[in-house]
C-alpha cells in the first residue's frame, strides 16, 4: 500500500488513521499541494527515518520542512496516525517527542506518525515515519578504535607532506556515547594506546559518539590536559573556552554489539584546507601524550599540573597590538609559547602562514617549558633567541633543555618547523650536531646537543664529544631536584654540576661533552670558565659570577650590549651580569650601585625631567632561585629608575646564605631610549653593607 | 570553505601602525618604562621556538583603505652578521589583499654592517575592509642549513573586526559546556 504524503521524500504504505489536525491555514494535508497560479509550491516535509526504540524511552521526532519559495514562514504539525496512542509533546514544532508505551515482551507495537509543514499560503506537504517500539533487551557493547591523521614532514622538513598522511590511534582520550538528541553522556571511557575503545549501553537508543581532545586520569601517575580554542566564545575565561571533540553521526544502538571506528581527518583537499581540521587538536594532544610517557617512563609516579593547550585555525604569528586578553582572544599570538602563570600552551594554526599541530617537536619544546616550569626551575628571561645567538645563559639552558627534550621525549633528532604556504616550507635542525660556533655556555643549540647527547645511545661520535650514554633518567632526576634547588640561577653550570653529583657514572661523558663544546667553567657557578664567545669587551663576558662581600668593598661590573641587535632584545651575553655574595652574619643590608665615571662622561648632563639619556642600572637578588627585592611603599627596590643610580636598604633582615644577583644596564633594552647615541657599555660601581 | 563560519567580534580599531617587532614571545605586556618597572614573576611567558637569527620589524606608511596602494616597510634586524638572506612574501586570501603591479614576491637582500639591517619596501591593495594579512618569511643561511623566521602583517582597512573561523560548530551540552564539534570519520 502507498501512504501519499505530498511532495514527500519517500512513499509509504497507507494504513486506517485517526487524524488530529493542529492549527492550521487552509489547504489540505496528506494529498497533494501543488503550486499555485502565483508561483508559490508546497512545502516538502520530511519525517526522518524509521526505526526501532525501547519501550517506556523518549523517543524524539526530529523533521524538518523545506520550501522552495525564499522566505516562506512554515509551521509544524505532528500527528499520529497508527498505533497505541501517545501525547505527542511540542506537537506544533519540527522537533517533537513522546514516552514510548510499555509493550509485551517479543511483541513489538508499530506506531506510525505524521509530519506536516504548512506555508503562510495554506499549501502542505507531509511525510510519515514508524517507529517500532520493542522491549529493552540486554545492554549492547559499542566498540571501535579512535583515530587521527597525521601529516609528516618532508625528509628535510621543508613543508608537510600530505601525501604521505599516516593513521595514528588517539591515545588516553576520554570517548563517549551520548544520546543523540540531548547529548547526555550515557557511558564514558578512556581509549587505550592502540586507540581501541569499548562503550555498554542500552538498545535501541540513537546515540552519537565522541571522543574529546583531553587526557585525563587520576590516581598516580596524573595528569589532566585539554586542547581548546582560545579564539571562541571569548567572553568566557580562558580555561572554560571551546573544547574540541570529535562527533560521529547518530545512530542506533540497536540489539547487538556492534563496531564503530571515528577518524579524525586533516581536513586537507589537495591544495588548500577545505574541510575541518578534527586531525590537529588530537596531533596536538598526541605529542603532550608522548612528552608525559617520556616522564613517566622514568618516574610512575609523576603527576602532572593540569594543562591546558590552546591551538585554533585563526593563531597567527602576527603581533597583536591590544591586550595580553585581546591578543589572544583574537589569535594574534605571535609565535607559540608557554605561560606559566596560567599552566597553558598557545600553538599556532593559520593555515598559509604557521602551523604547529603536525611539528611535534614544536609542541614538545613549548611542553618542555610547563616541565622546567611544574617539576623543574627555570630563571629565564625570556626574549628572542637565534640560531648563533649569545645568549643570557638562563635563556640559552632553558631553551636548550626544551628542544633537547623533544629529542628525547620524541626519540627523533629531527626537529622541524613547518610553515608558509600550503604548509610547504620550513626548516630542520638536528639536535644532535646542529650546535654552531662559537659553541659554549651561552649557545642555547650547544646546551641543545648536550643534553641530547647525555641521552641518546647512537653510537660514539667522539668528534662531538658524545662518547656515551646515561639514558634520561639521571637528566630527569638532576632537573627535578637539583637544577629546582640550586642556589645559582639556573644554567648549563648548574645543571651539570648537579648532573654529576646525581648520577657520578656520567662523569667521562660530561667531561667529553664538556670538552666539545667548550664549557670549561665547574660547579654550579661556572667557576674558572674561559670561553669567552669571542667578545669584544672579554672581561663583560667573564667571569660569569664576580663576586662581592657584603662589607662595603666596591666592585665595578659592565653591562655591555655588543651581542645584541638593533631590537634590543636584553637577554644576550654580558647584558646582565651576576654576582655572588655570602651573608654569614643576618641583618638588613644596603645596596648601592653607581654609574661610574667613564660611562657618565660619555652622557649627556641630566636632565630630571627625561632621565631616558641617562643610565639606569636595576638589580635583583636572588636566595636559592627565589627574589629577595621587596616593593616598598608601592615600588620595587631594585629598579627604581633613578638615573646613574640604584640604591636601597632591604626592610628585613636577610638570612645567612649564598646570595646571587643580576645586575643590567636597564637602557640596552628600554625601547624609549635612543640606543644610537646612548653607550653600547655601562659600568658601575656597586657595594653592600651592613645597614647601619 | 566547507563548515566554517566568519564570525565578526568587536576589536580595536588600528589606524597606521607605528613599528612593531618581532616579539619572540609575543602577546605580551608592553615593556616596562623607567619608573613603572616590576620584579618578574617566577612563572613567566616562555620565549618562543627556535628560529632564524633575524628580527622583524615593520611599519605601515600611511592608513589602508580599500582599492588604494599601501606601502609597509619591512626591516630585518640580523644577528651576527648574517649576510645574505631572503625575504619572501604571500598573501593568503587573494580576495582580501593584492599585490600591487609588478611587486616582486621574494628578494634576496644584503644586511648593512654598519647599522646590522636591511629595509624592504612591498605595496599591496586592500580589497575589502577588515582585518588584512601579508605572511613575510625572512630565510637565512646558517651552519645548520636555511633557517626561517616568519611573520604575519596585520592590515587594518577600515572596519577592522577580527574574523574568527570556527573549524566544526560550537555546541553547548547539556550541563553548559561549550564545546567545538568536528565531524568524526567513521566505518
Amino acid at each position: 500500500m502507498m501512504r501519499h504524503a505530498s511532495n514527500s521524500p519517500r512513499a509509504r504504505s497507507l494504513l486506517p488513521v485517526v487524524l488530529l489536525i493542529a492549527a492550521c491555514g487552509g489547504g489540505g494535508s496528506g494529498g497533494g499541494n501543488g503550486g499555485n497560479g502565483g508561483g508559490n509550491v508546497a512545502p516538502v516535509a520530511d519525517a526522518g527515518s524509521d526505526r526501532s526504540v525501547a519501550e517506556l524511552t523518549t523517543v524524539q521526532l526530529t523533521g524538518s520542512g523545506s520550501d522552495a519559495n525564499a522566505g516562506d514562514t512554515l509551521r509544524y504539525a505532528w500527528t499520529q496516525v497508527a498505533g497505541i496512542p501517545v501525547t505527542i509533546d511540542n506537537a506544533d514544532r519540527a522537533a517533537a517527542s513522546f514516552l514510548a508505551p510499555d509493550v509485551a515482551a517479543g511483541v513489538p507495537e508499530l506506531l506510525t506518525f505524521r509530519l506536516t509543514v504548512t506555508d503562510a499560503a495554506g499549501l502542505s506537504g507531509s511525510d510519515e515515519v514508524d517507529i517500532t517500539v520493542q522491549e529493552a533487551g540486554a545492554a549492547v557493547t559499542i566498540s571501535g578504535v579512535a583515530s587521527y591523521e597525521f601529516v609528516p614532514a618532508n625528509p628535510n622538513c621543508v613543508g608537510l607532506n600530505y601525501l604521505a598522511t599516516e593513521t595514528r590511534p588517539i591515545r588516553a582520550a576520554t570517548v563517549q556515547v551520548l544520546d543523540a538528541a540531548s547529548n547526555a553522556v550515557l557511558a564514558e571511557t578512556t581509549s587505550d594506546d592502540a586507540g581501541g575503545y569499548a562503550l555498554v549501553v542500552d538498545p535501541l537508543r540513537s546515540v552519537r559518539l565522541r571522543v574529546r581532545a583531553e587526557l585525563k586520569r587520576s590516581g598516580t601517575p596524573s595528569w589532566d590536559v585539554e586542547v581548546r580554542d582560545n579564539t571562541l566564545s571569548t567572553g568566557l575565561p580562558l580555561g572554560q573556552r571551546p573544547l574540541y571533540t570529535l562527533d560521529s553521526g547518530a545512530f542506533d544502538s540497536g540489539t547487538t554489539d556492534q563496531q564503530r571506528n571515528v577518524t579524525a581527518t586533516t581536513g586537507w583537499g589537495g591544495s588548500s584546507y577545505t574541510g575541518v581540521r578534527a586531525a590537529a587538536p588530537f596531533a596536538v594532544l598526541d605529542a603532550i601524550y608522548t612528552a608525559m610517557l617520556a616522564i613517566t617512563g622514568v618516574d610512575g609516579a609523576a603527576n602532572f599540573a593540569p594543562l591546558d593547550a590552546f591551538w585554533s585555525v585563526n593563531n597567527t604569528n602576527a603581533q597583536g597590538s591590544g591586550t595580553f586578553d585581546e591578543n589572544v582572544a583574537a589569535g594574534e599570538i605571535g609565535t607559540s609559547f608557554y605561560l606559566g602563570s596560567i599552566d597553558s600552551l598557545f600553538l599556532l594554526g593559520g593555515a598559509n602562514s604557521d602551523t604547529e599541530e603536525f611539528d611535534d617537536h614544536v609542541i614538545v619544546h613549548e611542553w618542555g617549558h610547563y616541565f622546567e616550569d611544574v617539576f623543574s626551575r627555570s630563571d629565564s628571561i625570556g626574549g628572542p633567541h637565534g640560531f648563533g645567538d649569545r645568549l643570557d645563559m638562563r635563556v640559552a639552558f632553558g631553551e636548550g633543555w626544551a628542544t633537547a627534550l623533544s629529542g628525547i621525549a620524541l626519540e627523533s633528532a629531527s626537529y622541524c618547523d613547518t610553515q608558509g604556504t600550503a604548509q610547504a616550507n620550513g626548516f630542520r635542525i638536528d639536535i644532535e650536531s646542529d650546535a654552531p660556533s662559537p659553541r659554549g655556555w651561552y649557545n642555547e643549540f650547544s646546551v641543545m646537543a648536550l643534553i641530547y647527547d647525555l641521552w641518546d645511545d647512537s653510537p660514539a661520535e667522539i668528534t662531538t664529544g658524545d662518547s656515551g650514554s646515561i639514558g634520561f633518567e639521571p637528566i630527569f632526576r638532576t632537573m627535578v631536584d637539583r637544577q629546582r634547588q640550586t642556589a645559582a640561577h639556573t644554567s648549563v653550570f648548574s645543571f651539570l654540576d648537579g648532573l654529576v653529583a646525581e648520577d657520578p657514572a656520567s662523569q667521562p661523558l660530561v667531561t667529553d661533552l664538556r670538552a666539545y663544546h667548550d664549557i670549561t667553567g665547574s660547579g654550579i657557578y661556572g667557576d674558572g670558565e674561559t670561553n669567552d664567545a669571542n667578545s669584544a669587551e672579554p672581561a663583560d663576558a667573564l667571569p660569569v659570577y664576580t663576586d662581592i662581600v657584603p662589607d662595603g668593598t666596591p666592585v665595578n661590573i659592565c653591562s655591555n650590549r655588543e651581542h645584541d641587535n638593533a631590537n634590543a632584545n636584553g637577554n644576550r651575553l654580558s647584558e646582565h651580569r651576576f654576582l655572588r655574595m655570602t651573608i654569614t652574619q643576618p641583618a638588613r643590608y644596603e645596596f648601592d650601585i653607581v654609574t661610574d665615571a667613564a660611562t657618565v662622561a660619555q652622557l649627556p648632563p641630566d636632565d630630571p625631567a627625561d632621565d631616558r639619556d641617562q643610565s639606569d642600572p636595576d638589580l635583583l637578588f636572588y636566595l636559592d632561585g627565589a627574589i629577595q627585592n621587596r616593593v616598598v611603599n608601592g615600588d620595587s627596590q631594585g629598579l627604581s629608575g633613578v638615573a646613574n643610580r640604584e640604591t636601597f636598604t632591604t626592610p628585613n633582615v636577610l638570612a645567612a646564605g649564598d646570595y646571587v644577583m643580576d645586575v643590567v644596564e636597564f637602557r640596552h633594552k628600554d625601547e624609549q631610549t635612543d640606543r644610537a647615541a646612548f653607550p653600547a657599555r655601562s659600568c658601575f660601581d656597586m657595594t653592600i653593607r651592613p645597614a647601619p | 570553505m566547507n563548515n566554517t563560519i566568519s564570525l565578526l567580534i568587536g576589536a580595536a580599531l588600528l589606524a597606521a601602525c607605528n613599528a612593531e617587532t618581532d616579539p619572540g614571545g609575543a602577546a605580551a605586556p608592553p615593556a616596562a618604562v623607567a619608573g613603572q618597572k616590576v620584579l618578574p614573576a617566577s612563572d613567566a611567558r616562555s620565549p618562543g621556538k627556535p628560529s632564524a637569527p633575524v628580527t622583524i620589524r615593520y611599519r605601515v606608511l600611511g592608513t589602508p583603505y580599500v582599492g588604494q596602494p599601501v606601502a609597509i616597510e619591512i626591516e630585518l634586524l640580523a644577528d651576527g652578521g648574517v649576510q645574505p638572506l631572503r625575504l619572501s612574501y604571500a598573501i593568503n586570501d587573494p580576495d582580501s589583499l593584492l599585490f600591487a603591479a609588478d611587486e616582486p614576491r621574494e628578494i634576496e637582500l644584503g644586511i648593512d654592517a654598519e647599522t646590522g639591517s636591511a629595509r624592504r619596501q612591498v605595496t599591496v591593495v586592500p580589497q575589502r575592509e577588515g582585518r588584512l594579512y601579508l605572511n613575510v618569511t625572512a630565510e637565512v643561511p646558517t651552519e645548520a642549513g636555511a633557517l626561517l623566521k616568519s611573520m604575519s602583517i596585520p592590515l587594518a582597512v577600515g572596519r577592522a573586526d577580527v574574523e574568527t573561523e570556527v573549524n566544526g560548530e560550537v555546541q553547548q551540552g547539556p550541563d553548559g559546556e561549550t564545546v567545538i564539534s568536528m565531524p568524526a570519520g567513521e566505518s
